[in-house]
């Protein structure tokens, strides 16, 4: 089966899915850096209950700090903005060592592994930018219509017309653009099996794609519809951990809870992206697309 | 029977009587289900018969109007409110800045009112509206507020009969009154008299977007020509509907109020219910089921929780319309006996409580407006202010802590929101204050709304919730249907707390009261040994600073490295205070206020001072979680 074998390397990969895990952890911490220190600033950590206090329900002294750090939550801001093209940068360095790894046959030699990533870097970088501006793209054309769809028929049947065109636009825009991002998975696995230029990668994996679109949506549908049911359910446990509380366990488990749901998040998309390498690794170029 | 009964059967008899000259006679109003006794003197009455052209959206109107001189002095002139005339033009008062303040739409069609006839007597007789001025006075771009001359003086205790023949055109809507489509909302549509007052000024007034109600109690007959395939809601009962050749023509009644407005729309679908003796009509469009039933949920909690605390609520029917989402700016407005409340059609299953809010909200406004009646240009807190009181207070009892939000997530309540806003403002400028003094809506709502109720409930929570809702129940209740003002709200509130708080409240909303606790200072050291065998004992102590004139108790603890605290009452009112530590244990914190009382307080974060300030690893937790599912969803 197409795919079968590569994912049964993600598998037996954990600790390069850990490594993943752990540079997105870091490109995330220097995102949050600026903000968590211009809450601190307001003196948050003068008082005896500490940041637990933000967490009392009902959100008064949380909303209290987000108000006294409002200008200093403005510059960081600004700060984030010159940290996020290096978080994003680390977090591709992380994807692209992920997929080398995956596609890697055999045992994982650091050198080669390290060489690998790094020529496929560049192309990966390329490929962020150019489906970000197709995603962003759809993104605009879809709003615009539906927006003016949504304002023609409200009012109409009591809006339902409306709510009907609202839901409409949203699940094309999140087809199409999800769509998007799932041809840039295989144009990144293209890069790592074909080491191709970013506009071969591009076509291939858009050929690849209308081969068997059905299936490979099914697959990548099966492993991200996961990820939104732990974020919630992650909500709800931590909720009822209620870190408010006294007791240093309490924020143990809210960092235990929410680390695994982006390590899970991690290893999903690991299985994923090997289906990905499977099946541009096993797609026959002489066979026409299917309708 | 007692003088008010004869009153009642005087009203009885007036409102029996058909309009003289009326071709289409309405018939007598049913009894009335509430007690006329509990219902206030008549003193501005209307009689009215308006069609309303649907595809005009123009409403062709006859009103007889019957003013009572309860003043002392002969009238010689009257004032007329011409509210839908804010709608005329980008010039006007209400639209000067080109956009609604609260929408922020500005006029695509426009809206007026035209007074074709003005006379004593309903056919013939002199054309009053001739000699009326031409615009509101010193404002030429406004003609919302008009002196009409009369031809003889009206003495104190007589009545004064004007007819008016009227046309009033709806605008788009813009904001409150207009069309949107085939739905119309119609508040501030017929020629209205300013409040007369007891020197026989009349308290007149341009029709300004943050105030517009004040007036006199009055019986409101009203019949209404639509088509007959709409639906109607209105202020007070219907007391008749028929049809007349391809229109409806509906009756209704509405005794012991000041205003009447109502709505109109051919796709409402009306659900009905009694709450504790009052008949509840909610109109919503088609799909709404499940907020409606929100809405609901918050009339059955709200009317008898009001009517216990601030009175009962003395009529027969409440109207509640949730316009559709192209009049979403109709929404979240009160009349008497009429409520629109809000919303889009999720927001029922999202946790976030903005219906019940808007609904509390309106609905408290059928006391703080409805039937306290104070001049809202004037002082708009007494009925904003005290109305988001009662209706945080109200929502607070009911959902607690998430009384805003209570969906996954961090929760959040009312309180936090308006703590906020209203510290945003702080004390820029006097809480009782007119409308005009405020630069905006912003403002307006930051002081007006919650700055009242967080300073009211600021003093709940010092010196007790049940007294402070016994001091506004007091006040609700005594100056019902007397157009009180802000001495009488103090009043109530110093025969119920005394006069140190009342003073406090007096600073708080009339002199840009406000106040700071800050702890400036705190020391901890080994206490010097006096003797052999003695425990290890430690010495400290802290500074609390209070900034600003408010004088309010308050409870400092000081925590010690061992989690013990002792705890000290302040009265504040001195500038500064110092409290003495002794203890085992090394001292480590001072907190002022550690159950958050004071609300009002300028800036929470200076509570605390510590000497070994904690680390924060669960916000450092949370806002790195946060930032990888954002970088998992935007990024690669």
């Amino acid at each position: 089966m197409p795919g079968g074998k590569n994912e049964f390397r993600a598998r037996r990969r954990p600790f390069v899915i850990a490594a993943a895990w752990l540079l997105k952890v870091g490109a995330a911490y220097a995102l949050a850096a600026p903000f968590l220190r211009a809450v601190q600033a307001t003196g948050v950590a003068e008082r005896p209950g500490a940041d637990s206090e933000l967490f009392v329900p009902g959100g008064l002294l949380l909303v209290e700090t987000l108000r006294l750090a409002r200008p200093d939550l403005i510059l960081a801001l600004t700060t984030a903005a010159l940290v996020a093209p290096f978080a994003l940068l680390v977090a591709e360095l992380g994807l692209a060592a992920l997929m080398t790894a995956i596609a890697t046959p055999g045992r994982l030699v650091p050198e080669r592994w390290a060489s690998r990533t790094l020529v496929a870097l560049p192309r990966f970088i390329g490929l962020g930018v150019a489906f970000s501006l197709a995603q962003g793209g759809l993104a605009f054309a879809c709003i615009g219509p539906t927006a003016g769809l949504f304002a023609a028929l409200d009012g109409v049947q009591g809006g339902a017309y409306a709510d009907a065109a609202f839901l409409f636009g949203i699940l094309v825009g999140s087809v199409s653009i999800s769509a998007v991002g799932l041809i840039e998975d295989l144009a990144r696995a293209l890069v790592v099996v074909e080491q191709g230029s970013v506009v071969r990668s591009i076509g291939l994996a858009i050929a690849v794609f209308r081969k068997t679109p059905l299936r490979l949506a099914a697959q990548w549908l099966a492993r991200s519809a996961l990820v939104l049911p732990a974020i919630l359910l992650a909500a709800l446990a931590v909720d009822a951990v209620d870190v408010s509380r006294t007791g240093a366990w309490r924020w143990l488990v809210a960092l235990a809870i929410h680390q695994t749901v982006l390590l899970l998040a991690t290893a999903l998309r690991a299985s994923w992206l090997a289906r990905a390498l499977g099946a541009v690794s096993s797609y026959d170029r002489a066979a026409p697309a299917s309708r | 029977m007692t003088a008010k009964g004869f009153v009642a059967l005087g009203l009885w008899c007036w409102l029996s009587l058909p309009a003289a000259g009326s071709s289409d006679r309405p018939r007598a109003p049913a009894p009335p289900s509430t007690s006329a006794a509990s219902l206030p003197r008549a003193v501005a009455s209307y009689r009215i018969h308006a069609a309303l052209d649907a595809e005009l959206h123009r409403i062709a109107g006859r009103a007889s109007i019957e003013l009572l001189n309860t003043s002392e002095k002969p009238l010689d002139h009257v004032f007329l409110h011409l509210y839908l005339n804010a709608f005329e033009s980008e010039h006007t008062l209400f639209m000067r800045k080109g956009r609604a303040p609260r929408s922020g739409r500005s006029l695509r069609r426009a809206g007026y009112i035209q007074i074709e006839r003005l006379s004593l007597a309903e056919s013939g007789g002199e054309n009053l509206w001739e000699r009326a001025a031409r615009h509101t006075p010193d404002d030429p771009d406004d003609r919302t507020d008009i002196r009409v001359p009369l031809p003889e003086p009206v003495a104190p205790g007589e009545r004064l009969t004007l007819f008016a023949r009227f046309s009033s055109q709806l605008p788009e809507l813009v904001e409150r009154s207009g069309y949107a489509g085939d739905f119309h909302m119609i508040g501030q549509w017929f020629p209205k008299l300013a409040k007369l007052e007891n020197d026989g000024s009349f308290a007149h007034f341009a029709y300004h977007p943050l105030g517009e109600f004040y007036a006199d109690f009055g019986d409101y007959d009203v019949t209404l020509r639509v088509p007959a395939a709409m639906r109607v809601g209105a202020s007070g009962r219907r007391v008749s509907e028929s049809i007349v050749g391809a229109d409806k023509e509906v009756r209704y009644v509405a005794r012991g109020v000041h205003d009447f407005a109502w709505s109109a729309w051919s796709e409402f679908v009306e659900r009905r219910e009694r709450i504790g003796g009052v008949e509840v009509v909610l109109l919503y469009p088609d799909g709404l089921e499940a907020a409606t039933a929100t809405t609901l949920e918050a009339l059955r909690l709200g009317l008898p929780y009001f009517s216990r605390l601030y009175g009962p609520y003395p009529y027969p029917t409440l109207t509640v319309v949730h316009p559709p989402v192209a009049a979403a700016p109709a929404g979240g407005m009160e009349y008497p006996t009429l409520i629109t409340t809000g919303g889009g059609r999720y927001q029922a299953y999202l946790g976030a409580r903005t219906l019940e809010a808007v609904t509390m909200h309106e609905l408290a406004h059928q006391w703080f407006y409805g039937l306290l009646a104070s001049n809202e240009p004037r002082f708009p807190f007494l009925d904003e202010g005290l109305a988001t009181f009662a209706d945080t207070e109200a929502q607070t009892r009911w959902f607690g802590d998430h009384s805003a939000y209570g969906g996954p997530g961090p929760t959040l309540s009312l309180w936090a929101i308006h703590r906020a806003w209203a510290a945003e403002a702080g004390a820029a400028g006097p809480i009782a204050a007119p409308v005009s003094s405020f630069s905006g809506l912003n403002a307006v709502s930051q002081l007006a709304y919650s700055r009242t109720a967080v300073v009211l409930e600021t003093f709940g929570r010092i010196y007790g919730q049940e007294r402070i809702l016994s001091a506004l129940g007091r006040y609700a209740k005594s100056e019902r249907f007397s157009h009180p003002t802000p001495s009488d709200l103090l009043e109530a509130f110093r025969a119920e707390l005394g006069d140190g708080p009342a003073r406090e409240l007096e600073r708080a909303l009339f002199e840009r009261g406000s106040v700071d606790y800050e702890v400036s200072q705190v020391a901890s050291a080994p206490a010097p040994q006096t003797g052999r065998g003695e425990a290890r004992a430690y010495v400290g102590h802290a500074v609390v600073r209070r900034r600003g004139p408010l004088r309010l108790p308050v409870r400092v603890d000081l925590v010690a490295e061992d989690g013990t605290r002792q705890s000290f009452d302040w009265d504040g009112k001195s500038d500064r205070r110092r409290f003495d530590y002794r203890g085992e244990s090394p001292l480590r914190h001072a907190l002022v206020d550690p159950e958050t009382r004071l609300l009002i307080d300028v800036n929470l974060a200076n509570n605390g001072a510590s000497l070994r300030p904690a680390s924060t690893p669960r916000l450092s937790e949370r806002m790195l979680y946060a930032a990888a599912l954002l970088l998992s969803w935007l990024g690669p």
